[in-house]
């Protein structure tokens, strides 16, 4: 026997290195009761981290080296390993097995068997991605994923999203996590130009993501702990976002189509008065005069600016393949009108994926492409409006008697108060960006088990975004503004896999070089002084005086160059080893600091494949430790070494900020210990996971010591920004049988969030408004969270109705000073959970997901600067809450816990019905799914504003807010009908 | 087959060598809408050998560039003058409570966050640090030698910046010889500056041979004056009559150069075109230069920052919709009333003083310029009306914290520029030191040394020019002279570090209590004292 073991294997390295060959199989994967394609299995050539996955017929085409083992797994069927042989078909059919748990996890640079992974990782596939009118990436994990907090900044279409991994860990700018699309870390940088017209406080943030199409995504996953991220070293800190977008199947080409058409309204007005209540109040008061603040009209205002809107999508994908080349092509169109009037986003977007093989299948060829055009309307909704106002604001406070138009049809313009209908009539203000992602690969396997990997990723956008204010409109000269902004990102990574299994050992390692390099470039026009009807940026040179357009532009770059590598280790498949290393050389750190360095290891225990485990109880059970560090990079460019520029305002030569040499990363270091666990024959399975993450060298702006001829100066604090935190997910298969299927998943997620050892205070979060000039909600303080609200706090009225506050001191006051403001709340929540349900009966399916916080606070600056009893004395309106009560008419508008808000919430996020259609007897049509949708269908909470869920952009100097609410583009209550195809 | 095989090799091969190319870097940090240091002194030396002195003027332009800090309403300018008796902020409503930042400067309340401290002290420190950058870049460029006008004129603009922190803060942050960064208490700050000045005068040129704006010798012997006339204040140690008495010097110095006279038209100095007033009949020695081609700022500050929001303009900018002031300050009532001169306080303020009020500008903006008070009237002469349909008239009494929009005297100094494309691009300048104050220094260092017949005298030189009543004498208090520099220069700046020196900024008076003496100095900000070892608060706060 022994002799017999050896020339076997004697025969096969012999074979192996004598023919170094590869071979590709395909075949059909079908479940084993009822002969159905099962898609999305797991086909893994077995040691290696060559894979793929079943199409949705179950087909699937995987090149092996000879000799292997195939191993086909998915979730709740008993994997089955099958040697290759000479066979080039192999059908499989898989047994239900509730007691096997197998998938395969995309880590950096390659992907991982998930019983083999140490870190905290969670995978979200397209089966699981939330369903509806999404137009970005991270709103299809929302609440799929415990510690991943994915909050819309507004409800206005492609708003932009704050996506936070085990909470903040940075006091400034950017607690965005990386993506990773297709294996190219992209730029996180927005792609469209911000700025601010004359009107409006500036413009709501955007997605830099929205050009990507969710129907090209096959699976997210998300890299949560350090241990895992430290493989993108100075970028990983907040986490890893990878995304894998669809691959065509081997087989005869298949078409399909998925589209929808959803109604949109917006989910709740606020209750302000109407015209015969505002009377009434104003009667009542005694300041009611005809003319002045009563004008005969009767106009509901959120009636005028919201609207139900329509949305469709359609998506038409193609994919096929033969042995040597696969491919999927596909196309997509969505027109997705804003619940506010003239507001829509319309986004076409191609992407082609190729993959070819060549030299016997030695060499792996990839090709990704993708190319986005997303044009948006906006009116103005801005983050920051002052006296002027904005649409949202308007809608609330604007006089309920006084009419939309005058007698003659033309728009009734007030000298004082603009008219928020003239405001979405009179400007025009579009966005046109257009993003190339595209990526080349080519795998070469120069012996059995050692390949090499080379990657090309080219990123590019260009936006332009047109802003026109028309003359006609109150405060406004007609203006007309033109910015451009182009970025360019280039990707080359070179890495080397090997792996190799010995006794009971099995090991892989990963070597690699990556170099990007990130340009970023814009330009502008602005004049002024238009007349007439005519789109100022359509003509921009057409003025009626002299005028003196602005322009500007400006140019940077900056690059990043890398070493990595990882080797896992793994002994009788029970005991497993990972350890990453990656050194980033940035063109941001300073001088002194050319390289940061991100070691990371983390072990794996399978205790459920121990002898002395009982069998039966424990159908997996693992236990994993990880320690690593990770970075923050994300700090402006050309801020360590010096720079000057002619500045024309300061008559010569300036210097903008002082240089230096030390600077470097944020440090981010987190201990991962977590539990994987599946008991009653694997239908309760589940993942706990405690963190301990601490940020040291905060990234800061700074003062610089005087005399400096700037006032800015970054450096590096030796204060501490310090998570832990608790993440449980679960997954129950509650009743499973040929009819019956029912599911729920549970995640929860607890984080605490200190400040230590911070030796200054940083004042965030601003509050705007007329009267609120340079006020702030917000400060980060030593032993405090971030997003600490640091207010005066409020007593109630007195018998005049003036405002009282506490003072320091605790003594009652009516006019509180800065002293006396204290910390009164944090936006942090205490806790999050997220609960998804699923019950399936024969062709029908209806899923469900509701989405919670519990015990944040939301400062609600709408109210502070709007809902005040002195805004009647303006003529302005006000809600009927603060109508009702006896505040006086000349109080002021002190920024104080009065606005502080409990922002707990429960949201039914999503409720699906779905019906498969039986497409046997009609030929052309291989499957059929219709189903109905409803989004954000209720919440339930206590806060008085459009909806608690809500992150207005609200930084001072860079160092961003949490939780502040102002005039925000109220999120939209949906109903959608959709239908899935294949033909 | 093999051919397809060769190809794909190349392609390899290829890839490789793009890869190798494309993706190397040594980490410099490349500029691409900037320079760095080095590239820059290469340049400059350069220049400096072609033409010395346009080099020279690039290097000590950006010094005057950091004047702006005085253009905005809530900066540098603000503390000036709301600590004082001649300006205040209301909390009108839903407006201008701004967290409370103007009632507090009112009251004397402020504390070491607030921003308009931290914004004055950065203000002034860059303009200090780009004086020294400037002296450094001739020293390196080896020009300190043959180029000493330009020199001079950084001495001269370190020490006015310099002023500023000394009279605010107390401590400065300084360089010593060896380029660190140090602080400097305010004895030895006062010390070096007029060390800066006495260095300076002698190597600046007359008004006439110098360009508009830039520093003249007039200007750092006004600076000079300013200095020994607050050296009590600045040292704790009085100044001797010998120093007194160069004070007078230096007046009459400036005055028989025969580059400046008192302006016969006293609005002039703050109508629009004042930029071509730059001659012997004009007053001006420092100003922010206002730029309608260039947007430094909030230019139109002045104007829009006190009257009310139906007081629009005609400004072009807004061509068919007339631009709307904020409706914010106003002048304290003990100022107002102040004015009275007809001795019956029942009538209201009766004065024929040309700097009170002047109808010049009637038929363009509908309205007086000097103090605003009672109905107000738009450009066709129709009485206007607040936003509640009340009549606007102003009345000088104000409330600090609940005022009305009519409530509050408005000062309008500077006309609004009818040209301006938009609000921050107003042409005219503002005038941040000139020539009467220099006659009124004069007239104070008489009175210090009890010529009070003599300091009379000089203080009649100037209100002959405005048209009032000559005095005879000044009083044991000197409160003739403090009332003429706020009848002259009201609302350009100077009021706080007036009334400091005269013994009344912490008296109590309309809608405020007597406040501490040590409100006399700012807080250092919290910011600044946060990372700066070498600094300590300032006593009080």
């Amino acid at each position: 026997m022994k002799k017999f073991l050896l020339v076997f294997t004697l025969t096969t390295l012999v074979c192996s290195y004598a023919v170094l060959a590869q071979s590709t199989v395909s075949g059909k994967v079908t479940d084993a009761t009822d002969g159905s394609g099962l898609p999305g299995v797991n086909v893994i050539e077995k040691g290696t981290t060559n894979g793929t996955v079943t199409d949705f017929d179950g087909n699937y085409t995987l090149s092996v080296s000879s000799g292997a083992t195939i191993v086909f797994s998915f979730v709740g069927y008993t994997s089955q390993e099958t040697v290759v042989g000479s066979r080039s078909v192999i059908d499989i059919s898989l047994e239900t097995d509730v007691t096997q748990l197998s998938e395969v996890v995309v880590v950096g640079y390659g992907v991982q068997e998930k019983k083999d992974i140490t870190g905290a990782v969670a995978s979200v596939d397209a089966e699981q991605f939330n369903r509806g009118v999404i137009n970005n990436p991270a709103e299809l994990i929302q609440g799929k994923v415990a510690g991943v907090n994915v909050v819309s900044s507004s409800g206005e279409p492609g708003a932009g999203i704050t996506v936070q991994v085990r909470g903040a860990g940075s006091v400034r700018a950017n607690n965005d996590p990386l993506y990773v699309v297709d294996g190219v870390p992209l730029d996180g940088r927005n792609i469209t130009p911000g700025g601010t017209g004359p009107v409006g406080g500036g413009s709501q943030s955007r997605n830099p993501l929205n050009f990507l199409n969710p129907d090209d995504i096959e699976t997210i996953d998300v890299l949560k702990d350090a241990s895992a991220t430290a493989i993108y070293g100075s970028r990983g800190a907040n986490g890893v976002v990878i995304i894998t977008t669809k691959k065509g199947a081997s087989g005869e080409g298949q078409l399909s189509y998925s589209g929808y058409l959803s109604v949109a309204n917006i989910r709740e007005e606020l209750d302000v008065l109407d015209a015969n209540e505002y009377e009434t109040v104003l009667t009542d008061l005694g300041i009611a005069e005809a003319g002045v603040n009563l004008f005969g009209g009767n106009t509901d205002w959120q009636d005028e600016v919201f609207r139900t809107a329509i949305t469709h999508s359609h998506n038409v994908a193609y994919g096929g393949g033969t042995e040597k080349t696969n491919y999927r092509v596909s196309l997509s169109a969505l027109d997705q009108q804003g619940i506010v009037e003239n507001t829509s986003l319309e986004r076409y977007t191609g992407r082609i994926n190729v993959t070819q093989k060549a030299l016997d299948d030695r060499l792996k060829l990839d090709l990704n492409m993708t190319i986005g055009n997303t044009q948006d309307q906006a009116v103005p909704i801005g983050d920051r409006t002052g006296f002027d106002g904005d649409v949202i604001s308007l809608a609330l406070v604007s006089n309920p008697t006084s009419p939309v138009f005058n007698e003659d049809g033309t728009l009734l313009q007030r000298g004082d108060i603009r008219n928020p209908v003239a405001l979405i009539e009179l400007v025009d203000d579009k966005t046109s960006a257009t993003r190339f992602l595209g990526n080349i690969g080519a795998e070469f396997t120069i012996i059995e088990g050692l390949s090499y990997k080379f990657n090309f990723g080219l990123d590019h956008s260009r936006a332009t975004r047109e802003s026109n204010f028309s003359n006609l409109l109150t405060f406004t000269p007609g203006q007309g503004d033109i910015q451009y902004r182009e970025l360019n990102s280039k990707t080359f990574e070179h890495y080397f896999n090997y792996n190799k299994t010995f006794g009971e050992s099995t090991l892989t390692a990963l070597a690699g070089y990556s170099y990007q390099e990130f340009r970023n470039e814009g330009h502008s026009i602005s004049a002024t002084n238009f007349t007439g009807d005519i789109l100022p940026t359509n003509n921009i040179d057409a003025l009626d005086n002299d005028v003196r357009p602005n322009v500007a532009s400006d140019a940077e770059v900056n690059e990043l160059q890398s070493f990595f590598g990882r080797v896992t280790y793994s002994l009788k498949d029970k005991y497993l080893l990972t350890a990453n290393f990656r050194a980033d050389g940035s063109t941001r750190f300073g001088e002194d600091n050319e390289y940061g360095f991100f070691p990371a290891v983390a072990v794996g225990w399978r205790i459920s494949d121990e002898d002395f485990m009982p069998q039966g109880i424990f159908t997996d059970l693992k236990l994993r430790l990880g320690w690593g560090q990770t970075g923050n990079q994300e700090l402006p460019n050309k801020v360590a070494g010096p720079a000057f520029r002619f500045d024309p305002n300061q008559n010569g030569i300036v210097q903008d900020r002082v240089a230096n040499p030390d600077l470097q990363w944020e440090t981010t270091t987190q201990i991962n210990i977590g539990l994987d666990f599946g008991v009653l024959g694997g239908r309760l399975s589940g993942t706990i996971d405690y963190f301990n993450k601490v940020t040291t060298d905060l990234l800061l702006r700074q003062v610089p010591l005087p005399p400096a001829v700037a006032t800015e100066f970054w450096d590096n604090l030796d204060a501490e920004v310090v998570n832990n935190g608790i993440e449980l997910g679960l997954q129950g298969v509650i009743v499973d049988n040929n009819d019956w299927n029912v599911t729920a998943n549970v995640n929860f997620a607890l984080i605490d969030n200190e400040v230590k050892d911070l030796n200054q205070e940083i004042p965030t979060g601003e509050i705007n408004g007329q009267g609120l000039s340079g006020v702030n909600s917000q400060v980060i303080r030593s032993g405090e969270s971030l997003g600490a609200f640091f207010l005066v706090p409020f007593v109630g009225f007195d018998e005049n109705g003036n405002s009282v506050f506490l003072d320091i001191n605790g003594e009652q006051t009516t006019s509180p000073l800065q002293g006396d403001r204290r910390i009164v709340g944090s936006a942090l929540p205490d806790f999050t959970w997220n609960f998804t349900g699923s019950v399936s009966y024969k062709a029908f399916d209806l899923n469900f997901a509701l989405n919670a916080s519990h015990g944040n606070d939301v400062y609600n600056n709408t109210a502070n600067a709007l809902f005040v009893k002195s805004a009647l004395n303006n003529s302005r309106n006000t809600t009927v809450d603060n109508a009702a009560t006896n505040e006086s008419l000349s109080s002021s508008l002190q920024a104080s816990s009065r606005f502080l808000e409990d922002g707990s919430f429960i949201r039914l996020q999503i409720v699906t019905l779905g019906y498969i259609i039986n497409t046997e007897k009609i030929p052309f049509i291989n499957s059929a799914r219709v189903y109905a949708t409803g989004q954000n269908l209720f919440v339930l909470t206590d806060y008085t504003g459009f909806d608690p869920e809500v992150n207005t952009d609200k930084n001072v100097n860079g160092v961003p807010s949490l939780g502040v609410d102002y005039t925000s583009y109220p999120r939209a209550r949906t109903f959608l009908v959709g239908v899935n195809l294949t033909f | 087959m093999k051919v397809i095989k060769l190809k794909m090799r190349n392609y390899i091969v290829l890839l490789f060598a793009l890869a190798l190319i494309f993706s190397c870097t040594d980490l410099e940090e490349e500029l691409l809408d900037s320079t760095t240091g080095e590239e820059l002194f290469v340049q400059l030396a350069v220049q400096f050998e072609e033409d010395p002195e346009a080099a020279a003027l690039s290097v000590v332009g950006p010094v005057y560039g950091q004047l702006t800090a005085f253009l905005a309403q809530d900066g540098i300018y603000a503390l000036q003058e709301h600590p004082s008796d001649e300006m205040l902020g209301p909390t009108r409503g839903t407006d201008w409570d701004d967290g409370g930042v103007w009632r507090v400067l009112h009251t004397h309340d402020w504390d070491p966050n607030h921003r308009m401290v931290t914004a004055a002290w950065d203000g002034m420190n860059v303009g200090v640090a780009r004086a020294f950058f400037a002296l450094e870049t001739f020293d390196l460029s080896g020009v300190t030698e043959s180029l000493p006008a330009f020199v001079a004129e950084a001495k001269f603009m370190r020490a006015y910046y310099m002023f500023h922190l000394i009279d605010m803060f107390g401590q400065v942050p300084y360089q010593d010889e060896a380029g660190n960064a140090i602080v400097v208490e305010r004895e030895e700050a006062t010390a070096l500056a007029i060390q800066d000045l006495r260095e300076a005068i002698p190597a600046l040129p007359l008004k006439a041979d110098q360009e508009y704006g830039r520093a003249t010798q007039g200007a750092a012997k006004t600076m000079l004056a300013k200095y020994l006339l607050n050296l009590e204040v600045f040292t704790g140690t009085a100044a001797t009559n010998a120093q007194l008495q160069e004070v007078i010097t230096l007046a009459d110095e400036v005055t028989a150069s025969g580059q400046y006279a008192i302006a016969e038209d006293y609005f002039g100095m703050f109508n629009t075109d004042n930029s071509a007033n730059w001659t012997s009949t004009d007053e001006a020695m420092i100003v922010v230069e206002n730029n309608e081609d260039i947007n430094r700022g909030p230019s139109h500050s002045r104007v829009m920052m006190t009257t009310h929001y139906n007081q629009k303009y005609d400004i072009d900018i807004i061509a068919d919709d007339p631009g709307s002031p904020w409706n914010g300050f106003a002048t304290v009532a003990d100022f107002y009333n102040r004015w009275d001169a007809d001795g019956n306080p029942g009538n209201g303020v009766e004065t024929n003083d040309i700097r009170f009020s002047d109808e010049s500008y009637v038929d363009q903006i509908g309205t007086n310029r000097g103090f605003l008070v009672g109905q107000q009237f738009d450009l066709s002469g129709t009485a206007l009306e607040d936003r509640n349909g009340n009549p606007l008239i102003y009345t000088p009494e104000v409330s600090l914290t609940s005022a009305a929009e009519p409530e509050g005297v408005r000062v309008l100094k500077y006309s609004p520029d009818q040209d301006t494309p938009t609000n921050d691009q107003s042409d005219t300048d503002f005038v941040l030191l000139r020539y009467s104050d220099l006659v009124l220094m004069k007239a104070e260092a008489q009175w210090r040394l009890g010529q009070s017949a003599e300091a009379a005298a000089t203080i009649n030189t100037i209100r002959t020019v405005r048209g009032v009543p000559e005095i005879t004498t000044v009083s044991g208090d000197g409160q003739e002279v403090l009332n003429e520099r706020g009848f002259e220069l009201y609302w350009e700046g100077h009021r706080r570090n007036d009334v400091i020196r005269f013994g009344t900024f912490n008296d109590a008076y309309s809608e405020r209590s007597a406040s501490d003496p040590f409100t006399r100095l700012f807080p250092i900000p919290q910011g600044a004292l946060d990372t700066n070892p070498n600094l300590r608060q300032n006593d009080g706060y």
